[in-house]
């Protein structure tokens, strides 16, 4: 009976999704570049526009979220220490030993490249971040399993990172203030705004990319790591 | 094709719900987070596509796969 119940939402709610998704535009009316991104494009120097909101227009909200991550991050480990955390019973088998040890560094490059890449192409630090942080978390759980701990990264180099991003994140809002009088100011500042499509371009956007991706990576593995191992 | 990755959206919750073992539901969920992150895609919506197959599909089902583990295989019985 729940079930069913539940299945029936199920129904409704996408068949209610399909009749939003016909009102959205067509491919040819999405092909051609709206206004703001247009808009965002001269303000800001990131050929992205999501990552040009999320790192520039609204990078204060972004800050707000790394700042929920750290707190979570913080209490987490504090109530479940990495230090004393138990050795898990499992043994994993040789394919999943070798399979981890191949897939670990196409993760770690991918989510590097969508952190780095962030102004440029879809993705930006937190999807970057969150990528990076199941490549540790695969290698935690994998090699701990029937043995001593081991990690990418020692839980106290982890919580060093993710002070050391915090702080950063503060530096460059601090800097923006210093610079033109607005927290997290970018173009405003003077620093150059680049050539939009190259790698060092859009003013702080890539730094705060990584400094969030850094963050975002870190606490997660933390948060994660010691609710597994605890 | 918004139709089609909707509609397959719906046959996989819905079979997810029949499922007997919680380890085959949490692999449906995945597929079901991973049609998400292609129908978002297909709207050019590429960075929500990105977190939805990172967040939904990776971690999501990284940790229920884990604490299926660790409440030994969550046996129940209806």
């Amino acid at each position: 009976m729940k079930r069913t119940t539940a299945a029936l939402i199920v129904t409704v709610l996408v068949v209610l999704a399909g009749f939003a998704a016909s009102e959205l535009p067509s491919e040819a009316e999405r092909a051609e570049p709206v206004n703001h991104a247009i808009r965002s494009l001269a303000d800001t120097g990131a050929v992205n526009a999501v990552s040009a909101v999320l790192f520039d227009y609204r990078a204060f909200d972004t800050l707000g979220e790394a700042t929920v991550i750290i707190t979570t991050a913080m209490i987490v480990a504090f109530l479940a220490p990495q230090a004393r955390a138990s050795m898990l019973s499992v043994r994993m088998s040789g394919i999943v030993l070798y399979g981890v040890v191949l897939l670990l560094p196409f993760i770690a490059v991918f989510g590097l490249a969508i952190m780095l890449y962030g102004h440029i192409s879809p993705g930006g630090g937190f999807t970057g971040g969150v990528v990076l942080s199941t490549s540790a978390v695969l290698y935690a759980v994998v090699y701990s399993a029937g043995g001593q701990q081991s990690y990418v990264l020692a839980p106290a180099t982890n919580k060093m990172i993710e002070n050391v991003a915090m702080t950063a994140f503060l530096a460059v809002g601090f800097f923006g203030m210093a610079a033109s009088g607005a927290f997290l100011a970018n173009a405003a500042t003077g620093i150059g705004l680049g050539t939009p499509g190259s790698l060092l371009s859009a003013g702080t956007i890539p730094l705060l990319n990584v400094i969030s991706g850094l963050k975002v990576g870190v606490g997660l593995a933390i948060i994660i790591i010691s609710l597994f191992l605890e | 094709m918004t139709e089609l990755l909707l509609g397959l959206q719906v046959i996989v919750a819905i079979a997810c719900l029949w499922m007997k073992k919680p380890l085959a539901a949490v692999i449906l969920l995945g597929a079901f987070s991973l049609l998400g992150a292609l129908l978002f895609y297909h709207l050019d919506a590429p960075d929500v596509a990105l977190t939805e197959a990172a967040v939904g599909a990776g971690v999501t089902a990284l940790i229920f796969v884990w604490f299926i583990h660790r409440t030994r295989g969550g046996e129940h019985q209806e």
